[in-house]
């Protein structure tokens, strides 16, 4: 494995970013949710080589690996189905070698339209509007909260 | 070749609206997707049709009321008899499901049928992403034993999400990555996301073979 002349070994950054839309979820939950899915996924010889760590931010996270190991984060990284028991999944946007490099790739979190309360098969859900005609539905009830993922062409959402 | 998500359950019968889940796969990079289920005409949507039936008979009937030529016919896949006569169907094609059929429910009959009536075989990689231990480790090996029948016997592959969900939808690139696990090489996953384009346009009863 190559290494820098401080002796320290090369490293990978993926830039991933959250789905659904408005999400920022706690950087300790991320980490669990990408190593629990680097070890089922890989077993603990692997994940040790991938050796994940994570810096999260709005709507986007950061997570290092080892270099050479970097394909076997990603598929790990899109067997994340839940961060922190919500149900959540992590886009790989891109893949870098520096943090800086990175940081470059980053984006604005996709702006906010409109907020407004419509009713579905007799529920009411709170709607979110983002730009690129995507409008998610949260419906807070008894047992937890319930989304739907709509575009703004929808009847339902009109 | 346009590549194509085998197959996506919008709502009603997941949570997310046809619309949605079709500008998600573009996003992902998909040029197409097959839905089952879902409601209105969405550019880059092909309609398909899932047939869950437990006998030939049924599945037969249940043909007989889709009109011909309209969208991707998928039957869920059962016992070898079946899958062989299911298989043998005008109208059949896609067979789906068969990393929950018995293990010798696909043999290299079925194979070599399967690759003479042009029918392709789903490798549904939403136990691949959903599942974990014991029922994705069976995924993966059902997988890798088709993937040595694909290539002793040539028959159509294609690759679905099955998502219902845009959170369970996977990029181009996932899926490339995903198909890895059971040793499928990337020029094998990109022709099974593309083969559906060249199963709906059909033989053509005359083929020029080039000596």
């Amino acid at each position: 494995m190559s290494q820098l002349p401080s002796q320290r070994e090369r490293r990978r950054y993926v830039l991933v970013r959250f789905v659904p839309e408005g999400i920022s979820p706690d950087p300790r939950e991320v980490y669990a949710a990408v190593v629990e899915a680097c070890t089922s996924l890989w077993g603990d010889t692997v994940s040790s080589e991938i050796s994940p760590s994570v810096m999260a931010g709005e709507g986007h996270a950061i997570i290092r690996c080892r270099r050479g190991t970097e394909e076997q984060l990603i598929t790990a990284i899109s067997t994340i189905t839940r961060v922190g028991g919500e149900r959540a999944a992590l886009r790989p946007v891109t893949t870098s070698g520096t943090l800086h490099a990175i940081r470059s790739r980053m984006f604005p979190r996709p702006e906010l339209l409109w907020e407004r309360k419509v009713g579905i098969g007799g529920r009411i859900f709170l709607a979110r509007a983002y730009s690129g005609q995507k409008v998610d539905l949260i419906e807070n009830g008894i047992k937890g909260q319930e989304m739907l993922f709509f575009a703004a062409e929808d009847g339902e959402v009109r | 070749m346009p590549l194509i998500d085998g197959c996506i359950h919008p709502y009603p019968d997941g949570d997310s609206s046809l619309r949605r889940m079709a500008l998600e796969a573009r996003e992902l990079g998909f040029d197409q997707v097959v839905a089952a289920g879902g409601s209105g005409e969405v550019p880059g949507v092909l309609r398909g049709t899932i047939i869950a039936a437990p006998s030939v008979k049924e599945v037969i009937s249940t043909l007989q009321g889709i009109p011909r030529g309209e969208g991707v016919v998928m039957v869920t896949s059962g016992d070898l008899a079946f899958n062989r006569a299911v298989i043998g169907l005008r109208g059949v094609r896609v067979l789906r499901g068969l990393h929950r059929s018995p293990k010798g429910a696909f043999n290299h009959v079925a194979a070599r049928e399967a690759e003479a009536r042009g029918v392709a075989v789903e490798l549904d990689l939403s136990p691949l992403v959903g599942e974990r231990g014991i029922q994705r480790q069976r995924a993966i090996s059902r997988y890798r034993d088709l993937l040595q029948l694909h290539r002793r016997y040539h028959f159509p592959f294609t690759l679905a999400s099955n998502a219902r969900s845009i959170l369970a939808q996977r990029s181009v690139r996932d899926i490339v990555l995903l198909a890895r696990l059971f040793s499928m090489e990337e020029s094998e996953a990109m022709g099974a996301l593309s083969s559906l384009d060249s199963i709906l346009a059909g033989r053509s009863p005359v083929q020029v073979v080039r000596g």
